[in-house]
């Protein structure tokens, strides 16, 4: 593989694709407009406080500092009660979340040793995880708060602004899922388009091996998405107020799952676009691969009310993946929790890439 | 260097049952142009495609520069390819084309430049997708010298062209020869193979009919010279009278002639009898007749 190779195709695609207007329109401006409508209509409203009931077993001030930081999110209707089986009321009350303190929340910060919260729930999965997702980057902000300063200064400002209530948030990792699977749209249409019209066997003449085609189709797609991202996190945050976390790691982490998502959706395309011989299975294939993506994933529809088993299909759905990571990269601030995701993502890309460009024929 | 840049001995490719290429051997010597001519379906493209390394070969052998084209994959530094029915990215331009070939072949060339040998440099900067017919094949001409090959495969250049860009194309051809390069012209147009030939390969259902110089073809199955006269059925009677064959076409009565004195003769004594004749003319076979009588046996 060449990097002159993957340049000059990426120049040359690039030159092209430019010149056609409404292919810049769908992956910069769209995307840009659906953001702007769902801010219109949903930004401003707020998600639904959660019921949690906190279990408080220790005496002292941190964890009573705690609690008040994380009922300040505006995400939880919290009550501080005593519940001597947990098991038996999350059976009577699925709606509720739990979460205990331990006696020694205190006595172990100011011993500076490990301190935990258990956080239990009854309810659909993929909901209670993104509730315990924000209990948890509170917590993490609150114990940070007290890294390397003296207990003394106990009133440390602690930053949780990113667990903003804001529903704008939400549609961000969706719409930039979006704009990631119209670059696996426009590998769909070339595959079949570029191999019968012989353009694919002018590439192998001059020396453009079919993972440089690829790898350079990935690199100009994930240009337009950046852009189209940056767009949508831009204008989020400008007009409809959205609240992400954007320290370095987090943006780094937000990069890797974008350019592997990228390169997945990118070889998906491209695999997709190797089954589709004309026009007619081209369109075939792509509804058959968008529709439930777009609906099972939760880019569009929340799945918090559907059935069990389409959680499940929807957990093996890559999409998922990567909104899911960027849920917790860029909402609940949770880089540890996206850590495995991360790595499916950037493993089965790599996997997809390589199966891609094996199985592609430059001739038919 | 190689004497001989392409070699072709008993070829043999089939798709399936189907035989396309039936056992045929040639060779190209450098400089030279050296024509596969036939109808369509006679085998042209996958010969050439076999020769350019993109469609492998059942049996025989095969050498271009010396090398393998099925194994040598170095070979396209070296050749320069016009497929037939040439088409590129549609939203791109000749400009950018030939640059995007610069890069992958590492060769440093003024676009602007190889576009002039081809006559296109008025439309380095319009879209694929907007040119014409023969400014595409055009295109793929300059595509194909952007490596400075040894030996060129143009695969029906000219077809589906107006005679204009046709006679355009072939000037450039006979440019290109004097280059001193090689190259294998494939065509079903004889007007095209006795221009720019050296040597020409009749083919016809996957064979070599015939192969020869343009000049020694037409000597091998030359006929009788025809005289053609216009007349009505008592020229037809009288022709009969006097115990001459012939065929009755368009209104001509056709006659084989021995030499053409004997044209003089004919006439003459048609002419004595009173017998009316609107026109006459004598015709030489030239190569479509002699194409048509060998690829129809
Ligand atoms: N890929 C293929 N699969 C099956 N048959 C083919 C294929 N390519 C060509 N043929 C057949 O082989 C014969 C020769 O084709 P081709 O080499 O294209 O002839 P030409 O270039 O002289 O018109 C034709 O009958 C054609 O239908
Ligand atoms: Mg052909």
């Amino acid at each position: 593989m060449k990097l002159k190779n993957i340049a000059a195709y990426f120049v040359l695609h690039a030159k092209a694709y430019i010149r056609t207007r409404s292919g810049v329109f769908f992956q910069i401006l769209f995307p840009v407009i659906l953001i702007i409508m769902f801010g219109f209509l949903f930004g401003s409203s707020s998600v639904t406080p959660q019921n949690l009931i906190i279990v408080n077993h220790d005496n002292g001030q941190f964890s009573t500092q705690f609690i008040t930081a994380l009922s300040e999110t505006g995400t939880f209707k919290i009550k501080v009660e005593n519940i001597s089986n947990i098991r038996q009321f999350l059976d009577q009350n699925p709606n509720y979340m739990i979460m205990v303190i331990p006696s020694n929340f205190t006595a172990n910060i100011l011993n500076k040793s490990k301190v935990t919260i258990q956080v239990y729930s009854n309810s659909n999965p993929q909901v209670s995880s993104e509730y315990a997702g924000i209990i948890n980057t509170v917590f993490q902000a609150y114990i940070n708060s007290f890294n390397g300063k003296g207990l003394s200064s106990s009133l440390q400002v602690y930053d949780y602004s990113g667990v903003s209530s804001r529903t704008i948030n939400y549609y961000i990792p969706g719409l930039i899922g979006f704009t990631i699977i119209s670059s696996m749209f426009s590998m769909l249409y070339q595959v079949p388009n570029y191999r019968r019209e012989k353009i694919f066997r002018q590439f192998k003449i001059a020396g453009l091996s079919k993972s440089e085609w690829i790898i350079g189709s990935s690199l100009f797609n994930l240009t337009f998405n950046l852009i189209a991202d940056a767009l949508i996190i831009i204008i989020a945050y400008i007009l409809f107020g959205a609240v992400l976390y954007y320290n370095p790691l987090n943006v780094l982490m937000m990069l890797i799952i974008i350019v592997s998502g990228n390169l997945m959706f990118i070889a998906l395309g491209a695999l997709a676009g190797m089954v589709s011989d004309n026009e007619e299975t081209v369109s075939i294939v792509g509804n058959l691969i968008l529709f439930p993506m777009m609906f099972l994933s939760g880019v569009f529809f929340p799945l918090q009310f559907a059935p069990g088993y389409v959680k499940i299909i929807s957990d093996f759905l890559p999409l998922t993946y990567f909104i899911n990571a960027l849920n917790y990269v860029l909402i609940y601030n949770n880089i540890e929790g996206s850590l495995y995701m991360i790595a499916i993502l950037a493993v089965s890309s790599i996997a997809l890439f390589a199966l891609s460009s094996k199985l592609l024929k430059f001739e038919s | 260097m190689n004497e001989q840049p392409v070699i072709v001995k008993n070829l043999v490719k089939k798709y399936g049952d189907y035989v396309a290429v039936n056992g045929i051997s040639f060779e190209i010597k450098k400089g030279q142009v050296f024509s596969l001519l036939g109808p369509n379906g006679a085998g042209k493209t996958t010969t050439v495609e076999i020769l350019e390394g993109l469609r492998k070969r059942d049996a025989g052998q095969v050498e271009v520069l010396g090398m393998d084209p099925e194994v040598s994959k170095e070979i396209y530094n070296k050749i320069g390819i016009l497929p037939q029915d040439f088409t590129f990215v549609q939203n791109s331009t000749p400009k950018e084309a030939i640059e995007f070939y610069c890069k992958l072949f590492g060769r440093k060339l003024d676009p602007l430049e190889l576009l002039k040998t081809v006559e296109l440099e008025d439309r380095a900067n319009v879209p694929f997708s907007k040119l014409s017919g023969g400014q595409k094949q055009k295109l793929g001409l300059a595509l194909s010298l952007i490596n400075d090959p040894e030996v060129l495969f143009l695969d029906e250049p000219t077809a589906g062209l107006d005679p204009k860009s046709r006679r355009n194309i072939w000037q450039i051809i006979e440019n290109l020869k004097k280059e001193d390069r090689s190259i294998l012209l494939t065509s079903h147009y004889l007007e095209e193979a006795e221009l720019l030939a050296d040597n020409v390969a009749i083919m016809n259902r996957g064979k070599i009919v015939d192969i020869g110089s343009p000049k020694e073809l037409i000597l091998r199955h030359r006929g009788k010279d025809l005289l053609y006269i216009k007349g009505g059925k008592f020229l037809g009677e009288a022709l009969e009278n006097l115990g001459i064959q012939f065929k009755n076409e368009d209104g001509y009565f056709i006659l084989g002639l021995n030499d053409s004195k004997e044209a003089i003769e004919i006439l003459k004594r048609i002419d004595e009898m009173g017998i009316p004749f609107d026109d006459f003319m004598i015709r030489r076979e030239n190569l479509e007749d002699i194409f048509l009588k060998v690829t129809e046996e």
